[in-house]
């Protein structure tokens, strides 16, 4: 167990949380695979490991959007932008008098 | 002062930014429901969440560029974050005139016993697949907070979750 801790810095253990939580580069991904391949004792810690993860996941809500909620959301989503766009549109007097104020020619 | 790049961006109903926008919706949604167990709390959040962030963001969002796929991950990641951050916010600050609902739903699972924190890393971390550097930013912590709430949250999540209250 110990001889295995040690191979990996940081600990074999801790790559495997690691590995799970998709936090690992490739290249240490492939390696942690292939000690799981090879080695009987990491094989035991990866499946414990999954196993709780998967027991921690099924204790947290995950509730799918309905039909219903996800088109609501995607109106009030683009009610949101029509109304940003709107309040921060420049009024016509305000456009007129930016015109107004532009210098066309210069004498 | 929204300029012509951003009301191009918003006003476009297929657009770029709005199809990366329609893609989050399902999984923020479902974060929402994670912070106050309601639909239709959930979805106000979310929709409260996204106006502070277009309102916030709006020079990031005209200067955006959705080009490649990585870019396009690289801001679905950022849009995401800072939507999150502002939903746990935004919860904190509802979540005590809304005991009812947690009393009405926490009885029956033991994650609504959880605090806010919590329940918005642990959901975070497991359910979205956030690194321990993204909690670190969205929740407004130092690496050792987050450790010390997941390590909680997980230890009193399994505590709770085998008390009878819960399995009756």
């Amino acid at each position: 167990m110990n001889e295995l801790e040690n191979q990996v810095p940081g600990g074999f253990s801790a790559m495997v949380n690691a590995y799970l939580d998709g936090n690992l580069s490739q290249e240490k991904s492939t390696l942690v695979e292939e000690i799981v391949a090879l080695n009987p004792e990491a094989s035991k810690i990866f499946k414990e490991r999954t196993a709780q993860k998967e027991e921690l996941k099924a204790l947290l809500p995950n509730i799918e959007i309905s039909k219903n909620s996800l088109s609501n959301l995607k109106r009030e989503v683009r009610e949101v932008n029509k109304d940003l766009v709107k309040t921060n549109r420049p009024s016509i007097a305000n456009r007129l008098s930016s015109i107004l104020n532009t210098t066309i020619f210069e004498f | 002062m929204l300029d012509s790049f951003l009301i191009r961006y918003l006003g476009m109903n297929d657009g770029q930014f709005m199809t990366l926008i329609d893609s989050l919706i399902p999984g923020l949604y479902s974060f929402g429901y994670a912070l106050i167990p309601d639909e239709l709390e959930a979805e106000q959040l979310f929709v409260d969440a996204y106006s502070v962030f277009v309102i916030r963001e709006s020079e990031y969002i005209q200067e955006v560029e959705l080009g490649d796929a990585k870019e396009r991950a690289k801001v679905r990641r950022f849009v995401q974050a800072q939507i999150c951050s502002d939903m746990v916010e935004l919860a904190a600050k509802r979540t005590s005139h809304l005991i009812g609902l947690f009393r009405k739903k926490g009885d029956e699972l033991a994650f609504y016993k959880l605090n806010l924190l919590q329940r918005a890393a642990l959901y975070m971390k497991e359910n979205m697949g956030m690194s321990s550097q993204a909690l670190q930013e969205i929740l407004a912590l130092k690496k050792h907070q987050v450790t010390e709430v997941l390590y909680n949250g997980k230890a009193l999540l399994k505590e709770l979750s085998n008390t009878e209250f819960v399995n009756e």
